[in-house]
């Protein structure tokens, strides 16, 4: 069997998660890692909690240098792939040099979206998206106490949580209501209302027309007509895939990078995994970006076997989120806001207890779920759907008691497909 | 080097209603708001169980956390949360399929089952023998007398399971044994053929029709000069039930004190796939093809522990290696034998010849069993026992559907199999209800 060189763009979980399969599959292919960053490996969604200062900078590191090294390796940080040239085999560094590569996986992962008005430098506009940005927030949170995020959305949130948690005042301006894309009116409604009893401050519908300069901070001028002054201002609208790289590569993408169920793009030898990939979803097979850990995870997985050889398949991501916010629980799954029409509905809540269940089945199977407030195990709900268990035969009682019925739901599939 | 971790194992379903013993245990061990092992009463579907995490050999948990806070040591299999590194995120609940992570609220941490670092209390504190502390290891290690006989580096195809059987033969049976070996695919190990491997202890190389009477003259001249020494074949089952068959039955006859130990892959694999003795009905082989006049092989094979007990030879016994307590169990009851031949058939998948993925040899060696295609029993001094029977025995699609060589057969030939399958374990039942003298 002839070695096999592989280069690998960027250094994030679905990276790392090829590394591991190809060298659990070889030990003679060549593996070289490259990462636009300068710092060893990290996982961007470990960086809201790292503000807030529930751990240190030397915890989080995913893989250290002796990792690399033991598992021969070339982890090479602080360069840039600049250009893919897919006729040569080969990728272009920022500094000029090439590198030869008989399979290319672009694990670049995503870039932060910038606000549609930018009056202003980008060190007036903060982001938070890599080690960089925490690290420049940080700082600047010594000298201020007050701070405004522009956008609602998970990292938005996440980021809000943690200024609550280091003792800032916070200030949320999006155009929708927060955590939209995984939590609808109602259930958003109850997200929102644990941000407010925070002291976090929620202005909806406002889009941003221009951001100016005011002394020693900024003013956010809506198209609505408000005008918010703030110290500090960090951009946080959501994330594309970064695809700068590779335009004029020939590399098909839509939003993101196209793959198809072996994770293989349209050029010969050359996958894509993680947040810049439109993978197919599981069960409608319908092409997407899904930047979130469990799916750059297991994309990595995939793509890393077919690299070195192996034919396997992705089952297809699933949308999901798990938020623990100031001692409420959130959670939603799979199409969890069915379109009018799609599968059947099982809904109840208690705003009382701002608590909300939420069930969505398809025929015999569950193909959605939302929680907040409800004590369960999300994983066992990620299974039931991901294995499509038949549920019809119980599926009141899974409504009604959903710990315990997901769990039993869970065990007898356990039990009837063991050996 | 094989690994075998220690595990609990809670019956399913078999919880009293409403018993919630082992939480208590638990909570009042760990001192924590929620218990790491869960009841799960759900009455409306007459359902009372418990479940804890499975300390998972590819755990999601340790995979999903973005701090490393999660770690499967390695010493004892065990998954533990570093409440330390710990940030609270919550997404190992969302990782773990089983229920096995859970939450803190108040101290913003996850949590799980830490199997009380080997003496779980919820185990001790259930009344109902629902749950059992499996120490599988210890069990297992009180078997094993040196390191490995064998080096790394041996010629066998990846997955292979001849290595881990040999390797763990040799390490139950100690340094004081020779080996015996033909050619065939067991010799890349136990005679190092092809590569630079090597073994600790001498090892001798046979002709295919003679390895038992090779071993017995060894053996004869170890105990004319009063040594002590094992003389153990390892033979593949062409030599055992076709070429080398005179030479063993003839060593049986002769009470030679050698332990033989056939490993089965049901045909002559070094070779490139023939059929041999041991190739069972409608498998394809090379030699016993699919076409349009024969679809496999065409009638049932020698079942040969059962020739060979029928020898009167003190020991016989079958053997697998997803089953390796029960194999390294009667591996010591053949060392002790000094009155005889002692018969060691061991069943053993190859992926390449039975088509099937690399690193199925495991799964079909289970399922082997559990179809009773492959039952486990010994039989000692004339008595027959079954050393582990299947609760439910499974249809043998359950069996050939995970390899190729049975893909062509149509609905007749699995039937013909099945009873094939059936017939062989009632005739071996029907012996164990046999009460033979000594």
């Amino acid at each position: 069997m002839s070695k096999r060189r592989h280069i690998i763009i960027g250094a994030g979980p679905a990276a790392l998660s090829a590394v591991d399969m190809i060298r659990s599959l070889n030990r003679e292919d060549e593996i070289k890692v490259v990462s636009k960053e300068k710092a060893l490996p990290y996982c961007p969604a470990i960086l809201p909690y790292l503000l807030a200062g529930r751990t240190t900078e030397g915890n989080i590191w995913l893989r250290k240098e002796d990792f690399f090294r033991k598992m021969d390796v070339d982890f090479v940080g602080g360069k840039e792939v600049v250009k893919v040239s897919p006729e040569d085999r080969r990728v272009v560094y920022g500094d000029g040099t090439v590198d030869q590569y008989d399979r290319l996986l672009v694990a670049a992962g995503a870039e932060p979206i910038s606000s549609a008005a930018e009056g202003l430098g980008k060190d007036d506009i903060l982001r938070f998206h890599t080690l960089e940005d925490y690290r420049r927030l940080n700082e600047l949170l010594a000298s201020h106490g007050e701070v405004t995020i522009l956008g609602a959305g998970l990292v938005a949130v996440e980021l809000a949580m943690a200024l609550v948690e280091r003792g800032k005042k916070v200030k949320v301006i999006g155009r929708g209501r927060p955590l939209r894309a995984y939590f609808d009116e109602q259930a958003g409604a109850y997200l929102s209302n644990i941000l407010l009893s925070q002291g976090v401050e929620i202005t909806i519908g406002k889009s941003v027309r221009e951001i100016k300069k005011q002394g020693r901070g900024l003013e956010v001028h809506c198209a609505e007509g408000d005008v918010f002054p703030t110290e500090l201002l960090v951009s946080c609208m959501g994330v594309r895939p970064r695809l700068s790289f590779v335009h004029g590569s020939g590399l098909g993408t839509n939003q993101g990078i196209l793959v198809d169920s072996r994770m293989r793009t349209n050029l010969e030898g050359v996958y894509a995994a993680g947040d810049i990939a439109e993978a197919l979803s599981a069960f409608d097979n319908r092409p997407g970006v899904s930047a979130i850990l469990p799916n750059a995870l297991a994309q990595g997985r995939i793509a890393g076997a077919n690299m070195a050889g192996e034919d396997r398949a992705y089952q297809g991501w699933l949308s999901m989120n798990v938020l623990k916010m100031f001692g409420n629980s959130s959670f939603s799954i799979g199409t969890a806001m069915p379109p009018a029409g799609e599968g059947e509905v099982l809904e109840e809540k208690d705003d009382k207890k701002q608590s909300l269940k939420r069930l969505v089945t398809k025929g015999k199977e569950l193909i959605g779920a939302m929680f907040i407030n409800v004590d369960l195990d999300p994983g066992v709900i990620k299974y039931l759907i991901e294995k499509r268990v038949d549920i019809s035969a119980c599926k009141e009682a899974l409504f009604a008691r959903p710990k315990e019925t997901s769990r039993w739901l869970m065990l007898k599939s356990e039990k009837d497909s063991a050996i | 080097m094989t690994k075998f971790y220690s595990t609990v194992k809670i019956e399913y379903g078999k919880c009293p209603p409403d018993c919630v013993l082992c939480e208590e245990a638990c909570l009042k061990a760990k001192g924590r708001g929620a218990a790491g092992i869960k009841t799960v009463h759900a009455p409306t579907l007459s359902f009372n169980g418990a479940l804890m995490c499975n300390q998972c050999s590819e755990p999601v948990c340790v995979e999903m956390c973005p701090t490393l806070a999660i770690e499967k040591s390695l010493e004892d299999g065990i998954v533990r949360v570093n409440a330390e590194k710990c940030v609270g995120c919550g997404l190992c609940t969302l990782g773990c399929s089983y229920g096995g992570v859970d939450y803190d609220y108040e101290a913003k941490k996850s949590f799980k089952c830490d199997m009380c670092d080997g003496d779980p209390e919820c185990v001790k504190a259930c009344p109902q023998g629902v749950m059992k502390f499996i120490d599988y290891p210890e069990i297992l290690r009180s078997h094993l007398k040196t390191e490995d006989l064998f080096s790394p580096g041996v010629g066998l195809c990846s997955g292979c399971p001849m290595e881990t059987i040999s390797r763990l033969t040799g390490r139950v049976l100690g340094e004081n044994v020779v080996f015996f070996g033909t050619p065939g695919c067991c010799s890349r190990i136990t005679q190092a053929i092809g590569t630079k491997a090597s073994a600790r202890v001498p090892t001798y190389f046979c002709l295919m029709t003679n390895p038992a009477a090779t071993a017995a003259g060894a053996k004869r001249i170890y105990q004319k000069t009063g040594q002590d020494i094992m003389c153990v074949a390892m033979i593949g089952d062409g030599a055992t039930a076709d070429v080398g068959f005179a030479s063993l039955s003839g060593a049986a006859e002769r009470g030679e004190n050698i332990i033989y130990i056939c490993l089965d892959n049901e045909a002559y694999m070094a070779t490139g796939i023939q059929k041999s003795g041991t190739t069972p009905f409608s498998a394809w082989t090379f030699t016993s093809p699919v076409g349009k006049l024969r679809a496999g092989r065409t009638n049932a094979s020698k079942y040969m522990p059962l020739i060979m007990a029928d020898h009167g030879i003190p020991y016989t016994a079958t053997a697998t290696i997803s089953n390796p307590l029960d194999y390294a169990r009667k591996l010591e009851k053949a060392m002790q034998v000094k009155d005889g031949l002692v018969y060691i058939h061991i069943f053993s998948p190859c992926y390449v010849g039975w088509r099937a993925p690399e690193d199925s040899a495991l799964e079909i060696s289970r399922m082997a069993v559990e179809t009773n295609y492959f039952p486990l029993w010994e039989c000692d001094h004339g008595e027959f026992s079954f050393t582990y029977r299947p609760e439910k025995p499974r249809p043998i699609q359950d069996f050939t559907k995970l390899m190729g060589r049975f893909q062509h057969l149509k609905e007749a030939d699995m039937a013909a199999l099945q009873a094939i399958v059936d017939n062989r374990f009632e005739q071996i039942e029907a012996f164990t209800k046999l009460k033979r003298g000594a």
